[in-house]
């Protein structure tokens, strides 16, 4: 199954595509968790408006990540930004849909003694109510990431690189060295970008905060 | 777009859907049954449904070529994790109280197993169902590239023609099914519930 | 110094409390006291505008509450909830410094506080000050709560059934550390219970309330010499613990050790029994243990047929008792009536102890000197 020849040969632009897909995965995230995180904080203050806006949202999320791709390069045409916009938005919901949940379900005790103390509403979010949430944002982040390293191989469809080529060339040519060439560094990818974010989580979960 | 991509599309899903359920239910019994393997079987099939779509796709058509089996195979690993580990949890949540009772009138574990604990974890077994079918509509579109057929065509070729009537066409099926079945079944979902459950 | 003057509020168009005024003065421990809905929470949320008032005004030393800075009242006055309400992902250094931080301290400062407040209550700096709430108990979490409330020096402090989710040996102790530190602070302190025993351990003034209005205020003492409705003498009673009467059932000095035989055994298999065991009568049960009689051997010896069961010659005329019956009604039928036993049963007719004389005195000497002095 692996001919290493090819891969000697052809390392250049592995590596290349490695590097790009990389870039996609992590600015589009960036960016969706960033809005993602702006728009759960706007919803908990109207949690009327969330309870119709969030399935909406969720219907979204059912419209392939390709046709998206497909309909924004139409419009805006085969450039990276294309690519960044449509990840981006995918990148949104799973973020948005965590950090909503972990804002509301904050213990209200403690929203209570905050409020007593004398925390006006901006201080109570940003001392209690985004640390207590924390850990729900920081697991949507981590689903985010891993469906975005799987939504950016569409990218190489449009010609803007990434792994996705070595799959689509070596799916269309019938060249299976390709195909692998390009499976085996996205699954690592996708794999070892989780692992990271788990590390991380650990890390930001302070002591009191953990199920022991 | 014509019906045959519409069929072809449904049969992927519900082929992969069938799998999905045996397969998981199986493995969530087995990690209910031995807590020592749990951490591992959770693992691996996080790990199925970590790696990209595409690249399973990729790696299974290798090994077994372009076809619709490739398909079924690569949906059925992506999308086991939600029913396993929902099983597994559904199994380990039932009330210890309930399961004491059952061994005290000395049922065998198997009956036990079917008679009570199963029936009971069910909600959430299916919840895990919901999730695993709802996601394979989506991820079968993938499924033409190697050679699956379904909606996937129609879109790919909708875009690369800049047909908007394909893409329009194969999105809204798309839409349509996964909004059906997740509505039918979380109606459904909600009934199983016992009633002082229902909070909605 | 606090003064409630006309003070309404509603739900709804429910009505929760009706013109309310009082004065608390300086330095005052106030305990709200009363039923379920009777407003004393409602109130005590007024002082610190977590709940807002319909009508009337709330001065604080002249200053209506109204017309001060949201932020300015509440970081002035300290705020104790039942559910504690510590925050999680903060220290126990962190928890208490809160106020102070937005107060904008020096950070010397703040740990100067931390380290004084933590040696108040008697929890070491060293060992305390970095723990998170989930790594102590409820106890030490509550306490915590309190000196987070007390560390910016507040005049008021507002504490709203604080011990009410602790066991009862840790809330006598926090109630007496608490009376403490409120007179040696002499901080105004008002205070929410519906438990008539801490409002009189705790209070200065006691302010009963009812349905929306005070019915009574007045301290301890007073309160408790003369209660002015009927509602206060009734939550004495059910709240305070009568500690001079001795208070047993049945239930609790009865033997538990029965002989008991099945209705359907026979006669001289029951004759033999009694023999064995040395008793002249026995209690009758049927299989379910339902209560049913008791046999005396004389009217076994008398009246019973070898061979046949002891149906027959089952006797209805012993007492029964229930558990829950006073234990004083038992002495009083062994004494008064001349009985020789007294059969306890449960409410459901079931047959589960049984006092004689001897289990009367034995009880008795355990209760009056201790276990060990039969």
């Amino acid at each position: 199954m692996f001919d290493w020849g090819m891969w000697v040969r052809y390392a250049p632009r592995l590596m290349n595509a490695i590097l790009t897909h990389f870039y996609f995965v992590i600015v589009s995230v960036t960016i969706g968790s960033v809005i993602a995180v702006i728009l759960a904080i706007a919803l908990s203050r109207f949690k009327k408006a969330a309870k119709y806006l969030m399935p909406i949202l969720g219907i979204f999320q059912t419209i392939p990540g390709i046709v998206f791709i497909g309909v924004l390069f139409i419009y805006i045409g085969m450039r990276p930004e294309t690519v960044i916009i449509a990840l981006s938005v995918y990148a949104i919901l799973p973020v948005l849909k965590n950090a909503y949940t972990g804002i509301v379900t904050v213990d209200p005790a403690l929203i209570e003694a905050g409020r007593g103390i004398g925390m006006n509403p901006w201080i109570l979010l940003w001392r209690v109510e985004l640390p207590m949430a924390l850990n729900s944002i920081i697991t949507g982040i981590r689903m985010s990431t891993i469906y975005t390293v799987s939504w950016a191989v569409l990218a190489a469809m449009i010609g803007q690189g990434g792994l996705g080529e070595f799959i689509y060339i070596g799916i269309n040519s019938n060249m299976k060295q390709f195909i692998v060439m390009g499976s085996i560094p996205a699954a690592l990818m996708a794999i070892g970008l989780g692992y990271l974010i788990d590390k991380v989580q650990v890390k930001l979960t302070p002591r009191g905060l953990r199920r022991n | 777009m014509k019906l045959e991509h519409v069929t072809q599309h449904i049969y992927l899903v519900l082929m992969a859907a069938l799998f999905t359920i045996v397969f998981g239910l199986i493995f969530g019994i087995i990690a209910y049954l031995f807590p020592k393997v749990r951490k591992y079987v959770i693992f691996v099939f996080d790990l199925f449904q970590t790696i990209p779509t595409l690249a399973t796709l990729g790696l299974l058509m290798v090994v077994f070529g372009a076809s619709p089996t490739t398909v079924i195979v690569g949906l059925t690993l992506y999308n086991l994790l939600p029913v396993v580990r929902n099983t597994m949890v559904g199994l380990m949540e039932v009330a210890p109280a309930i399961k004491e009772a059952a061994e005290g009138m000395g049922m065998p574990k198997m009956t036990k197993l079917f008679k009570v604990e199963l029936p009971l974890a069910f909600p959430l077994i299916f919840a895990g169902m919901r999730i695993s079918l709802v996601n394979s509509i989506g991820s079968a579109v993938m499924g033409f590239f190697v050679g699956g057929g379904g909606l996937g065509y129609v879109l790919y070729r909708g875009i690369r023609t800049m047909n908007f009537t394909f893409i329009l066409q194969g999105t809204l099926t798309l839409m349509a099914m996964a909004i059906v079945v997740d509505a039918v079944m979380s109606y459904y979902e909600h009934k199983l519930l016992p009633k002082n459950q229902r909070g909605v | 110094m606090i003064e409630f003057q006309h003070i309404s509020k509603s739900y709804h168009g429910k009505p929760i409390i009706n013109d309310l005024s009082f004065t608390i003065h300086d330095g005052e421990f106030i305990v709200l006291i009363g039923p379920s809905g009777c407003g004393k929470t409602t109130t005590l949320k007024m002082i610190n505008r977590l709940i807002p008032m319909d009508s009337g005004k709330i001065l604080i030393n002249n200053e209506d509450i109204t017309k001060k800075d949201l932020t300015d009242l509440r970081t002035h006055i300290g705020y104790v909830i039942q559910q504690i309400g510590l925050f999680p992902n903060m220290t126990v250094a962190q928890n208490i410094s809160v106020v102070p931080k937005l107060l904008k301290w020096e950070k010397e400062d703040m740990d100067k506080r931390v380290r004084e407040l933590l040696e108040m209550v008697d929890l070491p700096y060293e060992e305390y000050a970095h723990k998170y709430p989930n790594e102590m108990s409820g106890g030490q979490q509550q306490r915590v709560g309190v000196l987070r409330a007390l560390a910016a020096r507040p005049p008021v402090l507002l504490m709203d059934e604080p011990f009410g989710a602790l066991d009862p040996i840790t809330r006598d102790t926090l109630q007496e550390e608490l009376k403490d530190l409120q007179q040696k602070l002499n901080i105004t302190t008002v205070f929410v219970t519906h438990d008539m025993e801490e409002a009189i351990k705790l209070a200065d003034q006691i302010v009963f309330m009812d349905k929306g209005d005070i019915v009574q205020m007045d301290s301890p003492e007073e309160m408790l010499r003369n209660p002015k409705a009927d509602i206060i003498r009734q939550f004495m009673g059910k709240h305070t613990k009568q500690n001079n009467t001795i208070e047993l059932t049945c239930g609790e000095i009865m033997k538990t050790n029965v002989l008991k035989v099945d209705n359907k055994r026979k006669v001289l298999e029951s004759l033999e029994l009694m023999r064995s065991k040395g008793t002249d009568s026995v209690v009758v049960v049927d299989k379910t243990n339902t209560y049913l009689g008791i046999v005396n051997i004389d009217d076994l010896q008398k009246r019973g047929v070898p061979g046949q069961t002891i149906e027959n010659i089952i006797r209805n005329d012993v007492i029964t008792l229930s558990t829950e019956a006073h234990a004083k009604e038992a002495m009083d039928a062994i004494q008064n009536q001349r009985a020789d036993f007294v059969v306890v049963l449960n409410d459901k007719q079931k047959v589960v102890g049984i006092i004689t004389k001897g289990s009367i005195a034995r009880s008795l000497s355990t209760t009056l000197w201790g276990e060990n002095n039969v």
